[in-house]
């Protein structure tokens, strides 16, 4: 059974006497226990996206199915299926952390006798014992953040979303809730992620998902981007003062893309590092003297600016 | 219609407002002024000086009748009387006006906090949604309206044992008013303001609209009150009736402005 299927998912808002298209035939299939990075700019249409999934808006046109339930005709059931943490944490602010959560348990159904115990349990893992019984006006943009995920998880719902979760959070808690997220994803929970922080997407996230101006660019693993988009893989060389100048014939090595000269660095493009040992033995033979040889693997930040670029 | 999720969201809801001192405050002393010190200041002078009533202008008021034994009465006495039934009209701002306190910080409060969108995409129905709020802003107002009568009961037949040698209240008009008109004017109030509720995006935005609109009801509501004193009680009950059919109409009317796309949009 896969977590979430779009077909033809569009959604169009009317601002003012205007159509604006926010999702524009979106088709995808995302697995149970996936790991999904949300990418794209702004007003590209990820909350949307996300809140169709959660059935908060409804589709235009095409269809979502959430475990294989409609979003429109079971929506009910969908939102029990689903724990989301929004992108701004907001609770009761005079209500304690501890009344909002019960409050959310409530509403999901989490059998009575069960409340207490797993907010007890939430206020553990996210290290707010100390402040569980606060009001929330009390806590910091961080203890909201955690809240908030604590929330969504609050009812053990099978697929968790996170709009933008780490917006204005301090580099510890930013660590602290992707360790939560890793975690997570061992348990075997879908999680979907909508963030614009890239360096977070890409130790988390097992898949991608890139859309811009409403519509797919990409969906896959870092690695089947990378091989579909033709990144390319760099093969930095030092090399001595003498030697540097000498190897632009190595561009008509196979698999070699392009060499670039900078100070007695050789930057060598590759289509996969299965080529160093080649380009190695190449200079070597040739009398370069090597000091130093490194390999960069495209980042997440190189296939999210190359897909969105090529797609504006 | 699950009543459990009413009643959790009438029970958050009823621990978030009673956290509110400016809510508390009003719902604690706007009755208090309505129905203790207004009616305390109305007849003090009145036994304290009889001869104030004497007055032409307050003779029109004495061709009514108001009550079975009034022609029994003195004027000093039949002043009294009404006297106390235009008090009625005070009661009844009690009603209209504690609901738009209530009301406002419960659905324009959600937009102002944020919160709606967590709100709406938990398992349920607009209606259970709507009927946890409504219930927040309808029981503490009838509670703290019916708690308040007991004073007003009490400092009226203070004054009515000395003026009447009677009790004069609870009679037939206290009964009708209290538990019909009392409820009714607030669910009309309540729906007026989640219309405001729905068309601002604050909490004091939507005060101040919902309160405009409040205006004619309030005038419907002390012309029913005032009527009913000079002609008769079915006059009451006609304008119960009118109530009856404002108050489901505005109650559907309201279900079907809670929209979810655009209470989340408006935030």
């Amino acid at each position: 059974m896969d977590a979430i299927t779009t077909k033809s998912l569009t959604k169009v808002f009317e601002v003012d006497n205007q159509l604006l298209i926010a999702v524009d035939d979106l088709s995808f299939t995302i697995a149970e226990g996936s790991i999904v990075a949300i990418l794209g700019p702004n007003g590209a249409g990820k909350t949307t996206t996300v809140r169709i999934m959660a059935s908060i808006f409804y589709p235009t046109k095409g269809e979502v199915s959430i475990r294989d339930l409609d979003v429109v005709e079971n929506s009910l059931e969908v939102r029990s299926h689903i724990g989301i943490a929004h992108e701004r944490p907001s609770f009761y602010e005079r209500l304690s952390g501890r009344r909002n959560l019960q409050f959310y348990a409530e509403l999901y159904d989490v059998p009575k006798d069960e409340i207490d115990t797993r907010i007890d349990e939430m206020a553990i893992q996210f290290d707010l014992e100390d402040a569980i019984d606060q009001p929330v006006a009390s806590y910091s943009k961080g203890m909201r953040q955690k809240l908030s995920v604590a929330k969504a998880l609050i009812h053990d719902p099978p697929i968790l979303i996170l709009d933008e979760p780490w917006s204005g959070l301090s580099p510890g808690a930013t660590r602290d809730l992707r360790r939560k997220i890793q975690q997570l994803g061992t348990q075997g929970k879908t999680i979907l992620i909508t963030t614009h922080n890239l360096a977070q997407a890409e130790q988390v996230a097992d898949h991608l998902l890139i859309i811009s101006q409403g519509k797919l660019v990409a969906l896959g693993t870092p690695a089947k981007l990378r091989a579909e988009y033709h990144l390319l893989f760099e093969l930095t060389v030092r090399l001595d003062e003498k030697d540097a100048n000498e190897y632009k014939e190595l561009e008509s090595l196979d698999g070699v893309r392009n060499v670039i000269r900078e100070g007695t660095a050789l930057k060598i493009e590759v289509e996969n590092f299965g080529k160093t040992p080649g380009i190695l033995k190449t200079m070597i033979e040739a009398g370069a003297q090597i000091h130093e040889v490194r390999e960069n693997i495209p980042s997440l930040e190189d296939i999210y600016l190359n897909l969105v670029e090529v797609d504006a | 219609m699950r009543w459990s999720k009413v009643w959790s969201i009438f029970r958050k809801e009823f621990d978030d407002v009673i956290k509110s001192k400016y809510i508390l405050f009003s719902l604690l002393i706007m009755p208090f002024l309505l129905l203790v010190i207004l009616p305390l200041t109305t007849y003090l002078p009145i036994m304290l000086d009889p001869s104030a009533t004497d007055s032409d202008d307050l003779s029109f008021f004495l061709d009514f009748k108001v009550t079975e034994n009034w022609a029994q009465l003195t004027e000093f006495q039949q002043l009294f009387i009404i006297f106390v039934e235009f008090n009625w009209i005070y009661y009844l701002l009690i009603p209209i006006i504690l609901p738009t306190i209530i009301a406002a910080d419960s659905f324009a409060g959600e937009k102002d906090r944020g919160t709606v969108e967590g709100l709406i995409a938990a398992p349920i129905t607009d209606n259970e949604i709507y009927l946890g709020k409504i219930s927040t802003s309808l029981i503490p107002t009838i509670a703290v309206t019916w708690i308040y009568s007991i004073p007003f009961v009490i400092i009226t037949n203070i004054f009515s044992q000395q003026i009447l040698e009677y009790n004069y209240l609870p009679n037939l008009r206290f009964f009708i008013l209290v538990f019909f008109v009392t409820p009714l004017a607030t669910v009309i109030s309540i729906n007026i303001m989640i219309w405001a509720s729905t068309r601002t995006s604050t909490t004091r935005d939507a005060q101040q609209f919902g309160s405009l609109l409040l205006l004619p009801l309030m005038l419907i509501l002390i012309n029913i009150a005032g009527l009913s004193v000079i002609f008769s009680n079915v006059y009451l009950l006609v304008g119960i009736v009118v109530m009856l059919i404002i108050s489901y109409g505005s109650y559907r009317f309201g279900l079907s402005l809670l929209d979810r796309e655009r209470w989340l949009a408006s935030t």
